[in-house]
């Protein structure tokens, strides 16, 4: 008998409702759309992001277990950081096209995702539902232009050791590490993918967050660092 | 220097004295299943005259050997409990409970010292009832819940429930093995029941309702009217079925245990027929409206 047979021989439990709470991993995407992102790099994000949609929806349990939601930052205009998806869970996410202009307000990026995080993580409370440590994927290829990104940053790191988020920053340009590692704090690693498809990044932030949303209660799962790359002490 | 046991797949047992008629089971969850790895779940009882004392455990899937420590914990707790019971329920019994953990985190400290390990290699969680005739103590640490029911013609009501503990994340929750593991050990006496069931955090997401502070009544009621039928042998039989089920490994993947406590004898009558068939209950999430806000948005109106 395998370990999942039923055993015909006993009656069954009939009517029985398994209604699914399962809890939630949330995940914000924010992804630098300033002009020097024009070109591959954004075609390569964009065809990422397709990917994502693709590889979340395909594990039924990633599926119903994380919740997404996808900021940009750069453009043009007054509203220079934009929520491009809201709040979706992924089986019902669709992955954005996005486009390449303007600066690169970072740190009001920032604000912006740990707000979201905060009002997520309220809804969740409020529908009785239980989630995970939210993450903050960044991915950047340069460097913070707004005045009080500073700011930003303290507050940023201050998120992280209170255990209100988990941040991965990813950034295309190293010498921008020394910057971007101000937002994630020292002995936190800034990841740099220099000359990496950024595409595969989606793939590896998706196969993450399965990894995540699957382990059960008191369980820490490792899972491999965004690469392959050098990674930058800060 | 250690010798493990073979990993657990499951468990089961029954129980059937004039006293108490028991079932119990523990299932290894798919995600451990498909890893090869055992279950870390484990429960046990013990008896004392009329007495029966009751734990489950979970057994951290990040701590080395988080199966020992559930299985030795549940063990060690219930006979250890049992052979100290007063001679009446009452508030002695908790210091009853708390000498009994910390008895089995003393032998689990041995345990680790004689394997080079830690004591927090061993973390595990703690559900647990001593019961005697229709009143009870439910002592708790972590997640996983223990509910004291009392029928009502087909449906049961939780007259008393011991609700999971969590950090602020679902994955952070405590165990008997952490130091400060006497601030987390809960009490909670029960004056009456008609039925007690034991779970693990992987039983608790759709057994209890979303404020994870009452039992959900669509799984509850068919599941205690069909085991107040049973004789505790075929209980322990649709309890394996219950866990083994496709909706309800979907549901979670965790590893399960669940452990039913009737103090009442197989019930023969007619109780639960013409009740009306329970719909499964569409999840609503907040989240959902995000995308009747995006569809906003892009028409032209503001985000958020």
């Amino acid at each position: 008998m395998g370990i999942y047979d039923q055993d015909e021989s006993v009656p069954e439990i009939a009517n029985l409702a398994v209604d699914n709470t399962e809890e939630r991993t949330p995940c914000v995407l924010l992804i630098d759309c300033s002009g020097s992102m024009g070109g591959t790099p954004m075609k390569q994000v964009n065809a990422g992001l397709k990917e994502f949609e693709r590889a979340i929806k395909s594990d039924p349990t990633t599926a119903a277990r994380v919740v997404v939601c996808v900021i940009g930052f750069g453009f043009t205009g007054s509203e220079d950081v934009r929520i491009v998806e809201d709040w979706t869970e992924a089986d019902l996410f669709n992955a954005p096209t996005l486009t390449a202009q303007g600066g690169t307000p970072m740190g009001k990026g920032m604000d912006m995702a740990l707000d979201e995080v905060e009002k997520v993580k309220q809804s969740l409370r409020l529908n009785g539902i239980t989630y995970k440590r939210p993450w903050v994927f960044l991915m950047t290829d340069g460097q913070p232009t707004d005045a009080s990104w500073e700011k930003s940053a303290d507050r940023c790191v201050a998120a992280i050791k209170a255990k209100q988020v988990l941040v991965w920053a990813l950034t295309t340009a190293p010498n921008s590490a020394d910057k971007l590692g101000r937002f994630v704090g020292p002995g936190n690693q800034v990841f740099n993918i220099e000359g990496a498809d950024l595409s595969s990044m989606f793939v590896w932030l998706s196969s993450s967050l399965s990894a995540v949303s699957e382990g059960g209660a008191g369980e820490s799962r490792q899972i491999p660092a965004p690469g392959p790359m050098i990674t930058i002490e800060t | 220097m250690f010798e493990l046991d073979p990993p657990r797949q499951v468990q089961g047992d029954s129980l059937d004295t004039p006293a108490w008629r028991a079932a119990g089971c523990s299932l290894v969850g798919p995600s451990h299943h498909a890893r090869g790895v055992g279950c870390d779940d484990a429960f046990a009882w013990a008896r004392r005259d009329d007495w029966l004392v009751a734990c489950v455990s979970d057994g951290a899937g990040s701590a080395r050997f988080g199966a020992v420590g559930s299985d030795r914990a549940v063990r060690s707790i219930s006979e250890r409990i049992a052979e100290r019971l007063p001679d009446a329920l009452d508030s002695r019994c908790e210091q009853v409970v708390a000498d009994a953990v910390d008895a089995a985190r003393e032998q689990l400290r041995q345990l680790a010292s004689a394997w080079g390990a830690g004591l927090n290699d061993f973390h595990a969680t703690l559900v647990g009832a001593i019961m005697k005739g229709r009143r009870a103590l439910l002592f708790h640490i972590g997640d996983g819940a223990a509910a004291a029911l009392r029928k009502d013609g087909a449906s049961w009501a939780d007259t008393a429930l011991s609700p999971p503990q969590n950090g602020e994340y679902i994955n952070e929750t405590y165990f008997l093995t952490q130091e400060r593991w006497r601030d987390t050990l809960r009490f909670t006496p029960v004056e009456s029941f008609d039925a007690l069931l034991l779970m693990t955090d992987g039983v608790t997401p759709f057994a209890l309702d979303r404020t994870r502070a009452a039992g959900a009544g669509a799984f509850l009621d068919p599941l205690l009217n069909t085991l107040d039928k049973l004789a505790p042998d075929i209980a322990e039989r649709a309890l394996r079925n219950l866990l083994a089920r496709a909706d309800v490994r979907a549901a979670c993947d965790d590893d399960k245990t669940l452990l039913w406590v009737s103090n009442g004898s197989v019930e023969t009558g007619s109780g639960g027929e013409g009740k009306p068939d329970v719909e499964m209950k569409e999840v609503a999430l907040d989240v959902r409206f995000a995308a009747k806000r995006q569809r906003m948005a892009r028409r032209g109106g503001r985000y958020l």
